[in-house]
């Protein structure tokens, strides 16, 4: 009998079948939740094709391809010849290694069950995947968080709406839609994970738990720079518990074990090597480890001594802690032993620290501080929802609700400070608005009373209008929730999933046409120019480069070497002559620039030129000022009226080179600066030590060839002015012989 | 099988573009010089050459003789063909069976294909046996030896076609030149047919050389130069006919410039792989093209203001801004073109046609590596017998007109299938049978048969290659069997391991 009917006229159902019902509902819940969050993210591979998005992800495939073609270890002795010409880079040990092992792994594991799955599209759906396993490990997030505080009832209701929330999120896609290849692509999901079992470890206070932590920090740290914000969220926890008087044993336990085996074990990331140790990122982990060690002895202390005696002990010693750890701290700083604070890291709390000191993290655009609109933009209704769930936190401080009170004001100030940290803040919105509509909906949902009330005395127009305005508030909360997913989607859809190699454009037709420039020109190195080829670009293009069209790069998205960068921008931004000594002293046999002015497309060189002048400004202040680029009036100017710095730098002449002859004698347009050249101007733009090797369809990507030296030794700008100069002659004489002298009579 | 080689009438080549007027003036056929005989000595009258100790070939030049010879050169592709009727009567005493031909030493690895026909009123098969005799050839001269289908009664007559194709034979002079020079081609072959025999009729008929211009040679002096000047008749360029009777192995070399502003395509490596699937009843087929122009190269950077400004895709360039390839009349779905950075979003269909529009226009001496796929139904190319299937399909797809160096061609059967064997392929190198995993492939994988062949045209599209396989049904029910098996096994060993308690719990 699976229900009946009591005497009392409730109907009574087996509780197993109840059981099996939410169990299915529960499935069903997540199924459909995966498939929201993975079809969101597959706008790009329906509207383009399974490729690798935009410049960092390049390079994690080239990568993950040599890994798959290797063995592991010879992966993480990597030296690669191809990119830093002439340094090279020691890539397996500059790498985090984590997200492409993922994906070995997982090639691996499917090759062997019979699915020999190309690599490239492991890669390409990787971060869909991930991202479902994201949602998973939320609902454990905010269960373990809401089962724990007594006031956050109703905790699944809260845990099932992060998830969803969690899944679509357009803060979360922007990093992880198919073919967005890297590291966040995995990380956020360790993050979760790693956050979950801390909790879950504080909780229970077992090394079981603390153990796991370890490990999937340890995979964490392997994957991604960002697990510096695990290392100090943690202590910071423990801290502020410690701070409330809540030391226990289960908090002790957690955090020893998590600490002693995830810092041994990040230890062995190459990369990391002695950085936990060594680098000040590290030092708040390390200094709670011991002060837990030292409140456990003066608990222990405690407990034995008379208190008289205890209160002069703790006096001296935390005087004699405190002289010897600051003094300890200072002395290890002077002497070198532990790495001073990143830049990175002062950009943290000083928005202006990398304008002023290090323009080179400053030119990223994603490091720049966030605009108050992308906080809607990213998290739509949930950034108003975020601050109740935190509320809702405050009024029941147990460990897991401080954990999140933590991470939501870290998560905030990071988030407010780098567009890019949106991506950390995302989890805890996410879990702090599941909390609210879980409570919201748990009270307003449940109408139980007033139906009953309403239907047993007709008369009660109390309970009609709580009915009511319960529905109304419901309702409510409906159209916020279905705007969210018109939202996500249309954000997803607009903002996160071109691939930025292959842009969309559209017919006079409406059609869609697709401008694939840089592919184009890409292949075309790696078709028609010797294996060897040194390509110099500026190192925006330095992954894609390596990874498109398979040749030597001077610099690339990663940028440990400023020196190298900037003197790939002096080269760009000095004049011809001086140019032609950086480049032969680099060797470089081709040179690569992005020029938007034909179509309007506005991402190109002469846009980033100033970052360029700027970095290059900053190891060479008495050669290159960013003042020069600019005309007396400040504009920044690319037409007649551009400062002589500017129309003499070998990036202006490449971009500009032969602009004016696409028009047919009219005056050309630059169509991103708007601004009009005159024909005859754009003419004089000459080039001598270069030479056009390829220009694509749209005129995006520009490829020079730098000329051998002269065979007599001349100078080739020599040649180059010899030759205009009898050539005008000739066109003079062509001219003047043309031209009928035709008056006109009236 | 044999009889399946077949060369695309000279005459009706749809490519034959209109040829120009020969301009005498751009003639200069002073080359002409003495007609040298290679090697008088070994090739004296009645002499037997002697190869080895228990082979002895004939070859005396006595015993047939030619009594017209017509030759006829078409360079309207990017390779060379030559056509030579030859009207040959036996002047020797007894029947003979076998006819030597010669050609030029220096194309000895430049034969593509090799057809020698007899043309016999109401004869079925006029295709010849014919084969290379490695132990007469000398570094000037290879000799085929082809074998008529009976002997030939002294006095009477024969009248042979022998067809051959020539790759690499023309190149652009100059290399190099700016955007939209026009291409001029360097041929070189020989004046007269390099025959075994003696000729007493012969005439030299060129098709497709525009604006040709013989370059000067110098030759010793013991023949007429102007004997040997050319004329021009609409579409030919015309050598003779000359009644005279030349020696065996009379040769005079010949060296013609021309125009052809088209591009020479190159396929240095082709790997066809068919995918057989009897399960959806499709063959799928991939094809890799590392492709290259041998036409003229630019003598500077490519401009792209040029190429815009010259509307250079309006008109024959030597340029390659298309490619087009043609589709089996079967139909076909699934089609895609990519290349190593992904997919090319350039391509259309056209008349069952699939035009590629290559990222960018490939001149002279550039590269472009491509793969380009479709699906067909199997049951269009498949004859079954039981358990047993020949499969036949093109030796060929693709590019209108191209040399290959090396085409790989493999054919994936399904998991469980035993190869039994192939008909004849030409050009065949080497083959191979080899196993691949693929989808599900669990317990062998795919037999992977791979043929390796060299020097091939696109005209050899109409030859078919024929495999035999055998696939039942318990190979067809091999598959999904042990897929299913490992997955229940799977599912069992979940079972079992949630059946393990490893808890560590203070017991109750």
């Amino acid at each position: 009998m699976v229900s009946l009917i009591d005497n009392e006229g409730y109907l009574r159902v087996d509780p197993t079948l109840l059981k099996l019902v939410k169990l299915l509902l529960l499935t069903l819940i997540f199924v459909s939740v995966s498939f929201a969050a993975v079809s969101s993210r597959l706008f790009s591979v329906i509207r383009f094709e399974s490729i690798i998005h935009e410049f960092d992800p390049w390079f994690n495939f080239r990568a993950t391809k040599h890994l798959v073609n290797t063995s592991f270890y010879e992966f993480l002795n990597w030296f690669d010849d191809k990119t830093w010409y002439p340094l090279g880079r020691v890539t397996g040990g500059t790498l985090y290694p984590g997200l492409m092992v993922t994906s070995s792994v997982i090639y691996h594991i499917l090759k062997f069950v019979g699915l020999p799955v190309d690599i490239r599209n492991i890669c390409v759906l990787l971060a869909p995947a991930f991202s479902s396993i994201t949602s998973v490990a939320m609902y454990l997030l905010t269960l373990e968080v809401t089962s724990t505080t007594p006031t956050l009832k109703h905790k699944k209701t809260a845990a099932l709406f992060s998830a969803f929330l969690m899944g679509i999120t357009p803060g979360y896609i922007s990093r992880s839609v198919a073919g967005s290849y890297d590291n966040e692509a995995i990380a956020i999901t360790l993050l979760l994970v790693t956050f979950f079992l801390w909790v879950k470890s504080v909780n229970t206070g077992s090394i079981f738990y603390g153990a796991l932590t370890a490990m999937f920090y340890f995979y964490m740290v392997s994957a991604w720079g960002g697990y510096v914000f695990i290392t100090n969220i943690i202590p910071l926890h423990v801290f502020i518990l410690l701070l409330m008087g809540r030391f226990d044993y289960k908090i002790y336990t957690s955090y020893c074990t998590w600490y002693a085996l995830g810092t041994l074990m990040s230890m062995q990331i190459p990369f990391v090597g002695f950085l936990p140790i060594r680098s000040n990122d590290h030092m708040a982990a390390f200094g709670v480890f011991g002060l837990l060690q030292l409140v456990l002895l003066v608990s222990y202390l405690k407990d034995t001594l008379s208190p008289t005696k205890f209160v002069r002990l703790m006096f001296a010693f935390s005087a004699v802690v405190a002289t010897v750890g600051i003094s300890g701290l200072v002395l290890a700083t002077k002497m070198g032993w532990i790495a001073p604070w990143t830049g990175r890291f002062y950009s943290l709390w000083d928005t202006n620290y990398a304008k002023v000191h290090i323009p080179i993290i400053a030119s990223v655009s994603e490091h720049q501080p966030t605009p108050w609109s992308s906080f809607f933009f990213d998290l739509n209704f949930m950034i108003w929802l975020f601050p109740v769930g935190v509320y809702f936190c405050f009024q029941e401080l147990s460990n897991p609700a401080v954990f999140v009170i933590v991470y939501s004001v870290l998560g905030s100030y990071f988030a407010g400070v780098m567009v890019r940290l949106m991506l950390t803040l995302a989890p805890i919105v996410c879990v702090c608005a599941g909390i609210t509509l879980g409570r919201l909906f748990n009270i307003y949902l449940d109408v139980k009373d007033e139906l009953s009330s309403w239907w047993n005395n007709k008369e009660s127009q109390d309970s009609l209008f709580t009915l009511l305005s319960k529905m109304v508030v419901s309702a409510t909360f409906v159209f916020y929730l279905v705007f969210y997913v018109q939202h996500c989607t249309w954000v997803t859809s607009n903002a996160y999933s071109s691939p930025s190699v292959v842009l969309a454009s559209r017919n006079p037709d409406g059609s869609q046409l697709l401008i694939d420039d840089y592919r184009e020109a890409y292949y075309w190195l790696r078709m028609n120019t010797p294996e060897d080829a040194k390509v110099m670009a500026w190192w925006d293009y330095g992954y894609q480069i390596g990874g498109m069209a398979d040749r030597t790069t001077f610099v690339d998205n990663n940028t440990w070497n400023n020196t190298h960068i900037a003197t790939v921008g002096r080269a760009m931004a000095t004049s011809e002559d001086k140019a032609e000594v950086i480049m032969r002293q680099l060797d470089v046999d081709y040179v690569l620039v992005i020029f938007g002015g034909l179509i309007g497309y506005s991402g190109d060189d002469i846009n980033k030129f100033l970052w360029m002048v700027r970095i290059s400004e900053g190891i060479w202040p008495e050669e290159i000022s960013e003042r020069n680029y600019f005309t007396d009036r400040g504009a920044y100017r690319v037409d007649d009226l551009a400062t002589d710095a500017m129309k003499n730098s070998l990036m202006y002449k490449l971009s500009f080179y032969r602009f004016g002859d696409a028009y047919n004698g009219l005056d050309p347009v630059d169509r991103v600066r708007q601004q009009k050249l005159s024909s005859s101007y754009a003419k004089s733009i000459t080039l001598d030590v270069m030479e056009e090797a390829f220009t694509s369809e749209n005129w995006i990507v520009r490829i020079y060839k730098l000329k051998n030296r002269d065979n007599f030794g001349r100078d080739l700008i020599d040649i180059g002015k010899k030759d205009r100069k009898q050539q005008s002659k000739r066109t003079k004489r062509m001219l003047s012989r043309k031209k009928p002298t035709l008056d006109l009579r009236v | 099988m044999g009889n399946m080689y077949r060369l695309d009438d000279l005459h009706k080549d749809p490519n034959q573009s209109a040829i120009s007027t020969l301009a005498p003036t751009l003639l200069r056929s002073r080359a002409s010089s003495s007609m040298y005989t290679q090697d008088p000595d070994m090739l004296s009258d009645d002499e037997l050459i002697s190869i080895d100790s228990d082979r002895r070939v004939d070859l005396r030049s006595n015993v047939w003789e030619n009594v017209k010879y017509e030759r006829i050169i078409d360079v309207l592709k990017s390779y060379v063909k030559e056509r030579h009727v030859i009207h040959a009567r036996n002047i020797a005493p007894e029947p003979t069976s076998e006819y030597y031909f010669a050609v030029p030493g220096f194309v000895r690895d430049d034969v593509a294909l090799f057809v020698a026909t007899l043309e016999v009123p109401r004869q079925q098969e006029p295709l010849l046996q014919a084969e290379r005799v490695p132990e007469l050839s000398s570094p000037d001269v290879v000799y085929y030896k082809i074998e008529l289908p009976y002997p030939i009664a002294p006095k009477s007559q024969i009248h042979i076609t022998v067809s051959y194709v020539l790759t690499n034979q023309l190149e652009p002079a100059p290399e190099k030149g700016p955007m939209g020079a026009e291409q001029r081609l360097f041929f070189k072959t020989t004046k007269l047919a390099l025959s075994a025999y003696n000729t007493l009729s012969y005439e030299l008929k060129i098709l497709g050389a525009n604006k040709p211009q013989e370059m000067a040679l110098e030759l010793p002096s013991d023949v007429d130069p102007e004997e040997f000047k050319a004329s021009a008749r609409d579409p030919f360029l015309v050598y003779g006919p000359y009644q005279k009777t030349f020696k065996p192995l009379s040769n005079l070399p010949l060296a013609l410039i021309f125009t052809k502003n088209q591009p020479l395509p190159f396929v240095n490596l082709l790997k066809r792989d068919f995918w057989v699937s009897h399960w959806s009843d499709s063959l799928q087929l991939e094809e890799y093209y590392e492709l290259t122009n041998k036409g003229i190269q630019l003598d500077r950077g490519f401009s792209r203001v040029d190429w815009m400004n010259g509307r250079y895709t309006m008109r024959p360039t030597p340029v390659i801004t298309s490619i087009q390839i043609p589709l089996p009349k079967v139909e076909t779905s699934e089609v895609y073109f990519v290349d190593k950075v992904g997919n090319v979003s350039t391509s259309l269909f056209h008349n069952n046609e699939l035009v590629l529009k290559p990222r960018f226009p490939i001149f002279g001496g550039w590269n472009y590596n491509f793969t380009v796929g479709w699906t067909s139904p199997l049951s269009k190319f498949l004859k079954s017998e039981g358990d047993l299937h020949v499969l036949r399909v093109p030796l060929l797809d693709g590019l209108n007109d191209a040399t290959y160096d090396k085409v790989e061609i493999s054919f994936f059967l399904p998991e469980g299938a035993r190869f039994v064997g192939f008909d004849d392929i030409l050009n065949l190198k080497e083959w191979k049978i080899d196993h691949k995993f693929s989808y599900l492939d669990i317990t062998t994988g795919h037999t992977q048969v791979t043929f390796v062949l060299e020097n091939l045209v696109d005209e050899m599209r109409n030859v078919d290659i024929l495999i035999e396989y055998e696939y039942g049904l318990a190979g067809m029910l091999r598959k999904p069997v042990t897929a299913a098996v490992y997955i229940f096994g799977a599912l069992l060993g979940l079972l079992l391991l949630r059946k393990i308690d490893l808890s560590i719990k203070p017991s109750a």
